[in-house]
């Protein structure tokens, strides 16, 4: 499947918001995030006895699927990091009691109407669970049809920050690590389970945004981890060097609303460097991020998504604020 | 070579020479520059299209199609000096170095949001369903490496699927294509030498895998096994609906199944003696076959089936029947000298199915397997709908054709509305043909049957031409006019 074709998440909360359905209007965001924060709602606490999970997935297209329990209701959720919380499948939870502007947080768009809800206790493996866990309620019809797969919602951010989650994609396996106060794991380590080689690298969390450092020719970026992206993306305001790392395969035309066309680019990142690991020949699209630069108050170069997070073993530790890289 | 063959020839003390060399340099140099390709590339943060003077207008082609170019006008441009339609749509063209330059800024690029909205819309549907499993050929048979540890039959829709050793797991769970791959609903039993769990299931493939402590493991005593598509193995099993048997032959080395469901392979299906008799269990499509049994290389019938054809060789060959035939019946039209039957299913062959005549009209009873068909009768060379279906429904072209399903899984039912003169049925499964399925009136409502294939499913009813979500279905969506639509998903 060619890296053009993928989804990335953080705009499905804005492609299906109900303007969508009204003629692909997309100036009102349904999930906005308030400058300078995260997710408004609190951060829910992991609960259960497991202090590390292995957690299958599944996958359709570049997304990763994790099947849950939400009160009665079972489906998959994307882990989608660029989610700042829970947001559920309006379809499957259409009867929850709405709230909205109670945050009065600016989390919620859209003209304000509710779309805020509760959700008893979310399961996400028999040892691990969350209760009283705030979500947004959107519609996320289109993309399970065109995915082939109940989904559910978006296991967003906030849920992960007392977590650390090793990724094994190639084997379709997360192992999530319950964190001490401290952010160590609580798990009594065996010596194959310590982090043996891997190298640490320093990550931050900006206005609820995974930032990484990332090196492409020489010139230094910051891209954030989208784990709900199915590419990666590289803004189009960045410079002539970073350019020359880029071979273009593909242009294409986009139709908005009464706009005249826009152009969407799709090429391969030759080579870039995560604190020295070098990752050679990605998929990327280019876009021009400026919209989401101006709400985030960021310099933000990029996203790196599934290709990245595929191309070799690593771990994010959220509550450190450290991804773990194996060579 | 050539030019050390030239200055072996020539004295360079030869002003003439000097010439020639000279002449001879600035070929050199004229066809050691690049190649005048056209190029698209990425350069100050600006795309940049360059299209030399004179270059071969069949590169400025393949650029034009690799890249998706066609709106810019660049052949136009090229070939008539107008360059207008790029201007219009923001390229700075100019004339640089005998190449033509059109350059516009990456900033014109769409925002985030619209990216994003373009990506999901445009993503491939290709992976619609994922992991259901599907047939080539009509016929599957098990290969497991220990018969005692492949999944038990039972009956028709029973099985025990097993999993030996593991014995120190806490958990372990099957996910397949028979679950809509949860990894969740399906918990194995422990046993004293591994782990069990007794399934429903239905005749046919079936795809699954075992979650062993939250690791994904395809069937390790299965040797059958198709690409998940991300680097593993699905395992593959075949709920039989055929036991192929013939008895005696106690001493036969070798006993093999051959039929036109296997191109009357005579090695591949070997089959086992059990007891009294050799056996073989298979999935078969619904259908008609013919069928021999090759005991030690001699080829005999299957006394037992009494339906059989002559082989053509002074023999027979065993027929069996899978699935009800569906009667396709023309009535009247007795003066006809040829009815014939064209659909979907047979790819609108209209030379393939004749009806027979019989009292009243026209008749052939056909076995299809179960799915939503469009069809239509030939009368002599005349196309008509089916007059005694009500049901039809269009295809893209608009051409309307009768619509018949078979096997039917799901029943609609709306309950009440008796005082409505009509109600029907629409939905992605009809092309969302308004006049497609009318509903039968019913003592407590409106019903009707059809076959869903697997997944997820929208449709809405139509009551007296007012569309209507499913007022008895609490699951529906938003959709591009601003309604809704009722949604179902069907478990394989």
């Amino acid at each position: 499947m060619q890296g053009f074709f993928r989804l990335t998440i953080l705009g499905l909360l804005v492609i299906f918001s109900g303007s969508l359905v009204a003629g692909f209007d997309l100036n009102s965001p349904l999930v906005k995030r308030k400058k300078g924060r995260g997710s408004d709602f609190p951060d829910p606490i992991p609960q259960g006895e497991s202090a590390k999970i292995s957690i299958p997935i599944k996958r359709a297209g570049n997304l990763i699927l994790m099947e849950v329990q939400i009160d009665s209701i079972v489906g998959n959720l994307i882990l989608d990091t660029g989610a700042p919380h829970l947001v559920l499948n309006k379809t499957y939870f259409r009867n929850y009691p709405l709230y909205g502007n109670v945050m009065a947080s600016g989390i919620t768009g859209g003209g304000g109407a509710g779309n805020q809800t509760r959700v008893s206790r979310l399961v996400v493996a028999p040892g691990l669970y969350y209760s009283d866990v705030d979500a947004d309620i959107v519609p996320l019809g289109h993309l399970e049809s065109r995915k082939g797969v109940k989904i559910i919602g978006l296991f967003g951010l906030n849920l992960l920050k007392r977590l650390e989650i090793e990724f094994h994609l190639d084997e379709g396996e997360l192992i999530i690590y319950r964190l001490s106060r401290s952010g160590a794991r609580t798990q009594v380590e065996t010596a194959e389970e310590k982090l043996g080689k891997a190298k640490t690298i320093r990550i931050f969390l900006e206005n609820g945004l995974l930032l990484v450092p990332v090196t492409i020719n020489e010139k230094r970026l910051r891209f954030y981890i989208d784990t709900g992206a199915e590419t990666n993306i590289l803004h189009s305001g960045s410079s002539k060097k970073v350019f020359e790392k880029v071979q273009l395969s593909r242009r294409t035309m986009l139709s908005g609303t009464g706009k005249e066309q826009a152009e969407v680019l799709s090429g391969e990142l030759s080579e870039m460097f995560v604190d020295g690991h070098s990752y050679i020949n990605m998929d990327v699209t280019i876009a021009n991020l400026n919209s989401l630069r101006s709400v985030y108050d960021s310099s933000i170069d990029g996203m790196l998504g599934y290709s990245f997070l595929s191309r070799r073993k690593l771990a994010i530790n959220f509550m450190k604020g450290e991804l773990y890289l194996w060579d | 070579m050539g030019l050390n063959h030239l200055f072996n020839l020539w004295s360079f003390k030869k002003p003439t020479s000097w010439i020639f060399l000279f002449l001879l340099c600035l070929q050199v140099i004229a066809t050691a520059q690049p190649a005048k390709n056209p190029t698209y590339t990425l350069s100050e943060g600006e795309m940049l299209i360059s299209i030399p003077n004179g270059c071969d207008s069949s590169l400025v082609d393949s650029l034009i199609i690799h890249y998706n170019l066609q709106d810019i006008g660049i052949k136009e441009g090229y070939q008539t000096g107008n360059w207008t339609k790029a201007r219009q749509l923001g390229w700075v063209v100019k004339e640089v170095k005998k190449s033509m330059i059109l350059k516009k800024s990456l900033s014109e690029l769409s925002g985030l949001d619209e990216l994003k909205m373009f990506l999901m819309l445009t993503s491939q549907q290709g992976e619609i369903n994922p992991g259901y499993p599907v047939m080539i050929g009509p016929l599957g048979v098990n290969n497991f490496k220990k018969s005692e540890l492949q999944p038990k039959f039972i009956n028709d829709s029973l099985c025990v699927f097993q999993l030996s050793g593991f014995t120190q797991a806490e958990h372990v769970f099957i996910s397949g294509s028979f679950n809509n791959w949860s990894t969740i609903n399906l918990p194995l039993s422990k046993t004293n030498t591994g782990w069990d769990i007794e399934l429903k299931i239905k005749p046919g493939k079936h795809l699954y895998k075992f979650i062993v402590d939250g690791k994904w493991m395809e069937d390790p005593n299965n040797s059958q096994w198709e690409s998940d598509g991300f680097n593993g193995k699905n395992s593959v099993y075949y709920h039989s609906n055929v036991l192929f048997k013939i008895p005696g032959y106690l001493n036969a080395k070798k006993v093999i199944l051959a039929g036109n469901f296997n191109d009357w392979n005579e090695r591949e299906l070997r089959m086992k003696l059990n007891g009294d008799a050799w056996e073989l269990p298979v999935y078969l499509e619904d259908g008609t076959y013919g069928y021999k049994f090759i005991v030690d290389g001699t080829w005999y019938h299957d006394t037992a089936n009494p339906n059989s054809v002559s082989d053509g060789s002074g023999g027979l060959n065993s027929i069996i029947t899978l699935g009800k035939p569906h009667l396709f019946r023309l009535p009247g039209y007795e003066n006809a000298g040829q009815v014939r039957l064209a659909g979907d299913f047979n790819a609108w062959n209209p030379d393939e199915l004749n009806l027979s005549k019989v009292d009243g009209g026209w008749e052939l009873p056909y076995v299809l397997k179960p799915g939503n068909y469009t069809y239509k009768y030939i009368v002599d060379n005349s196309w008509i709908l089916d007059p005694s279906n009500p049901q039809t429904t269009s295809d893209n072209n608009g051409i309307v054709n009768s619509f018949v399903t078979i096997g039917a899984n799901f029943r609609f039912v709306l309950k009440d509305h008796l005082d409505k003169k009509e109600v029907k049925l629409a939905g992605d499964f009809t092309n969302w043909e308004a006049s497609a399925l009318t509903m039968k009136r019913e003592e407590l409502g409106w019903s009707i049957q059809v076959y869903l294939s697997p997944g997820k499913h929208l449709y809405k009813y139509i009551i007296d031409g007012t569309w209507v979500t499913d007022p008895q279905n609490p699951l529906w969506e938003e959709n591009e006019v601003g309604t809704g639509n009722s949604v179902i998903w069907q478990i394989p």
